[in-house]
C-alpha cells in the first residue's frame, strides 16, 4: 500500500482499494492500488499529453486526461519544462486507458507548479532591479507595476486555459523604459504583452500584439489592466 | 603613434544613405535576468526610451564598422557610474536593411554618425558607423516583437560570436592609450580651398 494522504480536494481517490470503480468521474474511470504505488486509470480520447499534464492542479482537473493522446502509460519527470514530461511506455494499443501514479500525480502537480512559482520568483528579482540595472540607464520597474502584470498573467491565463485550452506561460522580461513585456513565443503563435502606465501617468495599460507567425491573425491593441479584454483572452488559446 | 580615424569631423554631420544590402549591428545588454531566460534576445532588448526622451534604436552600420570594433566601442564608452562597460555583459546580433525597411511601422533606417569631439572625452567615444532606427511609440510592441523574432529565429545568421579574450586585450591597449585612439580622434576639417581662376579677355 502506498502512503497516500488524502487531501481536500482528492477524496476520489481516498478510499479505493483494487480497481474500485467511481462513477463520480465517469464511465470507465477507476481507481486502483497495487503493491507498488496507486494509480487512476482513464479513458482516453485524441488530445496532447502536455495540455492534459498541465491541467492537474487539482484531482478535479485529472479529468482533464481525458484529452490524453492514444493508449498511454505515462510517466514522469517531475521537470518543471512541461515539455519535458517524459512518456514511459506505452500499453497495449486498445486498452483505451491512461495510468497514472498517485504518486506521479503530486509530483506532476510540483512540476506543474514550477513555472508559475518561476515567474513570480522572477517578478520578485524584478522588483529588487535598480537604476541602470542593465548597466545602460534603465530604469527600475515599479512593485505596483510587477503585481499588477503578475495578476493580469494569472486573469487571463486561468481563462483561457478554463474556457479553451491550457497555454503556455510566457517570459517575464522588464524593458529599461521601466515597464514590463510577457511573451510568448509558441510553434503556434507569438504575443507581446507590454505593460506600463498610460499616456496620462495614473492606471496601468496593457499594449498587445501578436500573431500564428508571418503576420496571420493578428491581434492588436491596448487595454486597461483592471479590465478584461474578453477578445484578446480568445486569442490567446492559440498560445498552446 | 596617434591613431586617427581616416574621416573628417565635416563627415560626421554627413548621414550616408545605407543600402538595403547592408546589417546594422545591434548590441545587446545581457542581464542576471536574461541569463534566466529560455529565449535571447528578449524584445525589451530592442526598448526606446521613449519617456527618457530617446526617438530611435541605436545600432551601428556594418559598412563602417566590425563587430570587434563594434565591442571595443563599448569597452571604451562609459556606463552611468563612469566606469568603463564590460564586454563581457553585451551579445550583438546583425540584422539586414531590408529586413527592417520591410517591418511595417519602422519609419526609417538611417545613417546618424555620433561626434563627441576631437578628441573625443574619454568614455564618450565618436562612432562613425552608428545608425539609427526610426518607429513610433505606438507601434513599438510589435516592432520589438518582429524583432527579437527574427534574431530568435536567424540565430545562427543573426548572433555574431566573438573571442571574448582575445577582444578583452584589444580593448584594455584601446583604454591605456586614452583618448590617443579612432574612436576618439579624426581628421581636422581642411581648410577651405582658395581657388584662382585665369580669366582670358
Amino acid at each position: 500500500m502506498s502512503s497516500y494522504t488524502k487531501e481536500p480536494n482528492e477524496s476520489l481517490l481516498s478510499t479505493n482499494s483494487h480497481y474500485t470503480s467511481y462513477n463520480k468521474l465517469g464511465e470507465g474511470y477507476r481507481v486502483a492500488n497495487n503493491q507498488q504505488d496507486d494509480y487512476i486509470t482513464h479513458p482516453i480520447v485524441i488530445g496532447n499529453i502536455n495540455n492534459a499534464i498541465r491541467d492537474i492542479d487539482s484531482l478535479s482537473a485529472v479529468r482533464s486526461l481525458y484529452s490524453v493522446t492514444g493508449n498511454l502509460k505515462v510517466g514522469y519527470d517531475a521537470l518543471p519544462d512541461f515539455k519535458r514530461v517524459r512518456i514511459l511506455s506505452r500499453p497495449a494499443v486498445g486498452s483505451g486507458y491512461i495510468q497514472i501514479g498517485v504518486s506521479g500525480i503530486r509530483q506532476m502537480r510540483a512540476a506543474i507548479k514550477q513555472p508559475i512559482d518561476a515567474i513570480i520568483d522572477r517578478a520578485e528579482k524584478i522588483k529588487a532591479l535598480a537604476f541602470d540595472w542593465d548597466d545602460d540607464g534603465a530604469l527600475p520597474i515599479e512593485t505596483a507595476l510587477v503585481d499588477a502584470s503578475v495578476e493580469f498573467l494569472k486573469q487571463y491565463y486561468n481563462y483561457v486555459s478554463q474556457h479553451y485550452n491550457p497555454i503556455e506561460l510566457p517570459e517575464i522580461s522588464p524593458c529599461p523604459d521601466g515597464s514590463i513585456d510577457l511573451d510568448w513565443h509558441t510553434p503556434n503563435a507569438q504575443l507581446l504583452i507590454n505593460i506600463r502606465k498610460d499616456n496620462a501617468g495614473e492606471d496601468y495599460t496593457a499594449y498587445y500584439y501578436g500573431d500564428k507567425h508571418n503576420n496571420k491573425v493578428q491581434v492588436k491593441g491596448s487595454t486597461p489592466v483592471n479590465e478584461f479584454a474578453e477578445h484578446l483572452a480568445v486569442w490567446m488559446k492559440y498560445l498552446k | 603613434m596617434d591613431e586617427v580615424l581616416e574621416i573628417t569631423e565635416e563627415q560626421f554631420t554627413v548621414a550616408l544613405a545605407i543600402p538595403n544590402e547592408d546589417f546594422v549591428y545591434r548590441q545587446v545588454p545581457l542581464t542576471e535576468l536574461d541569463k534566466e531566460s529560455a529565449r535571447f534576445p528578449l524584445p525589451a532588448n530592442f526598448t526606446i526610451k521613449y519617456s527618457r526622451g530617446e526617438k530611435e534604436l541605436s545600432v551601428s552600420w556594418s559598412a563602417h564598422t566590425s563587430v570587434q570594433q563594434v565591442f571595443e566601442v563599448i569597452g571604451l564608452s562609459a556606463n552611468m557610474k563612469g566606469e568603463f562597460k564590460d564586454i563581457k555583459r553585451y551579445k550583438v546580433f546583425s540584422l539586414p536593411v531590408h529586413f527592417l525597411r520591410d517591418v511595417e511601422g519602422i519609419e526609417k533606417v538611417v545613417h546618424s554618425p555620433v561626434f563627441n569631439g576631437n578628441p573625443a572625452p574619454i568614455g564618450s567615444p565618436n562612432i562613425y558607423a552608428h545608425a539609427s532606427i526610426f518607429f513610433p511609440e505606438s507601434e513599438q510592441v510589435e516592432i520589438r516583437k518582429k524583432l527579437s523574432t527574427y534574431c530568435q529565429q536567424n540565430y545562427g545568421a543573426s548572433y555574431c560570436e566573438v573571442d571574448i579574450a582575445s577582444l578583452e586585450a584589444r580593448v584594455e591597449a584601446l583604454k591605456a592609450r586614452a583618448d590617443n585612439t579612432r574612436y576618439h580622434r579624426c581628421l581636422k576639417n581642411e581648410p577651405p580651398q582658395i581657388t584662382v581662376t585665369e580669366t582670358v579677355y
